[in-house]
């Protein structure tokens, strides 16, 4: 449990006015945040730079673009948490996060860090 | 027709009392207005062999009128009446509170106009004048309502004043494969990572950012509103109060990427020892897959790869696998395109200012 979209319209909404669709990330480890925005007004030709509507939005998928970055950033965030856990160090938390990764434990009730919890050698 | 006069002082002489009486004020009045004008100090009558004690005469109260604007108070003095060539010294001081509790005093000063630069505060004021520095007359009435000095506007700043934030982003661009491109906004971690943004004394850790369908070959300034970025096409449109500057891009130009073309090396026991570039690709922004063609191998697998200005120029060893044969060729693919001439990417943490690129900073 790491990254998702933020709930509530304010976090994933368009702006008539600009024509962006709006939606932030965040992460509920480390409070996180990642903001995408789409573009959904005019486009210009790539030549000669001449604006022109874009007159079809279907190919836009704004889903994709949600779980393409979610990937990018869940990535991030497991390659950070595979560090911490090899090197035995803390890591900073939401202060207002509940969510502990797994095999991490918060340092005491009112700390940010979470710590990897230490695994049994095997011999 | 002034009370000293022949007159009264023969009167004064032959014994009449109220002749006397009228006589002896006007001179005191007229020694009172000496003093106070050229600022002698009197001396109190004594009895006895008591030594005769000065009486230090102290400047009426004074009046002080102070406006704010444009993070300064502008401070004007007026003057007492009756007062005829001797020296005032003002001392003006100021606090938060009414009743000036911890009092900040400034030096004295004949000076009865000045300005006092203090942006973002609201103070009292109050002045008392003093002719030998050391004994003032009465403070000023105090005022009920604090003076706002404002905040400094940018019209009133040097031209090239370099601004008191700064911040550590990194603002790129890449073709997104649909007809346009995204800016990315990241820490130095690298993309997907948040970046700390200092006004002043204060550091906030700002978020990352992907901004989608980007018009290829556009430049574009990037800001923060304090909820979320705002990406415009020209640097006033960022420039609003309390938009916070992150960076400019030179969007990427639309096109294709040339992949780079790779051999394998293999040792007389068929392990992979090396990967050879054979020619370097252009326009690559991220690594590119490669997969070995071969009926006899398993097992290798590329190191690290490293890119500089869009090309390829190494590959490290990695897995050596086993069994290759030297027929055995290399599969590559993948890579992002990074732009033709025009695209690129500016940096943060430039002290403030908004710089396009220069081309200088490598792979786009």
């Amino acid at each position: 449990m790491s990254w998702g979209k933020k709930a509530g319209h304010e976090h994933d909404h368009i702006d008539g006015r600009t024509g962006t669709h709006f939606i932030r990330l965040e992460n509920s480890v480390t409070g996180g945040q990642h903001e995408l925005h789409i573009r959904l007004g005019v486009d210009r030709c790539s030549h000669c730079k001449r604006p022109f509507p874009k007159d079809d939005l279907g190919a836009v998928d704004p889903k994709a673009v949600v779980a393409e970055a979610l990937a990018m950033l869940a990535a991030n965030h497991d390659a950070v948490l595979a560090y911490a856990e090899k090197h035995g160090i803390a890591v900073k938390a939401a202060t207002h996060t509940l969510s502990v990764p797994e095999g991490y434990r918060r340092h005491s009730n009112n700390s940010p860090f979470v710590h990897p919890v230490k695994k049994a050698l095997v011999k | 027709m002034s009370s000293i006069n022949p007159g009264t002082i023969d009167s004064a002489a032959k014994g009449n009392a109220e002749a006397m009486r009228t006589l002896l004020n006007a001179f005191s009045s007229q020694i009172q207005a000496l003093a106070i004008g050229t600022g002698v100090q009197l001396l109190e009558p004594t009895s006895g062999a008591q030594p005769q004690t000065p009486v230090t005469p102290t400047p009426p109260q004074v009046q002080i009128s102070v406006t704010g604007a444009n993070g300064a108070y502008t401070i004007a003095i007026t003057p007492p009446p009756q007062t005829i060539s001797a020296t005032l010294y003002y001392e003006v001081s100021f606090s938060t509170s009414s009743n000036f509790g911890n009092p900040t005093i400034l030096p004295l000063t004949p000076s009865t106009g000045f300005t006092y630069n203090a942006p973002g505060t609201n103070l009292f004021w109050r002045v008392r004048a003093s002719f030998d520095k050391v004994h003032s007359g009465a403070f000023s009435p105090a005022g009920t309502v604090a003076v706002s000095a404002g905040l400094q506007s940018s019209a009133a700043t040097e031209n090239a004043n370099v601004l008191n934030q700064t911040n550590h982003a990194t603002v790129d661009s890449q073709d997104n494969g649909t007809g346009s491109a995204n800016v990315r906004v990241f820490g130095q971690a690298g993309p997907g990572f948040m970046y700390p943004a200092v006004k002043g004394s204060v550091e906030t850790i700002m978020p990352s950012a992907t901004i989608i369908n980007v018009p290829f070959s556009s430049n574009q300034v990037v800001a923060h509103d304090g909820s979320m970025y705002q990406v415009q096409p020209t640097l006033p449109q960022v420039l609003a109060d309390g938009m916070t500057p992150t960076g400019s891009v030179s969007v990427v130009g639309s096109g294709a990427i040339t992949l780079p073309t790779v051999a394998l090396v293999l040792d007389v026991s068929g392990h992979v020892i090396d990967w050879n570039i054979l020619t370097e690709g252009n326009g690559l922004t991220t690594d590119v897959t490669l997969a070995i063609n071969t009926t006899t191998g398993s097992g290798a697998t590329p190191g690290a790869q490293t890119r500089a200005g869009g090309k390829l120029i190494s590959i490290a060893t990695g897995n050596p696998g086993v069994g290759y044969a030297p027929g055995d060729t290399v599969m590559v693919g993948g890579g992002v395109f990074s732009g033709a001439s025009g695209g690129g990417q500016a940096i943060g943490g430039n002290g403030g200012r908004l710089v396009f690129n220069d081309g200088t900073t490598g792979a786009g």
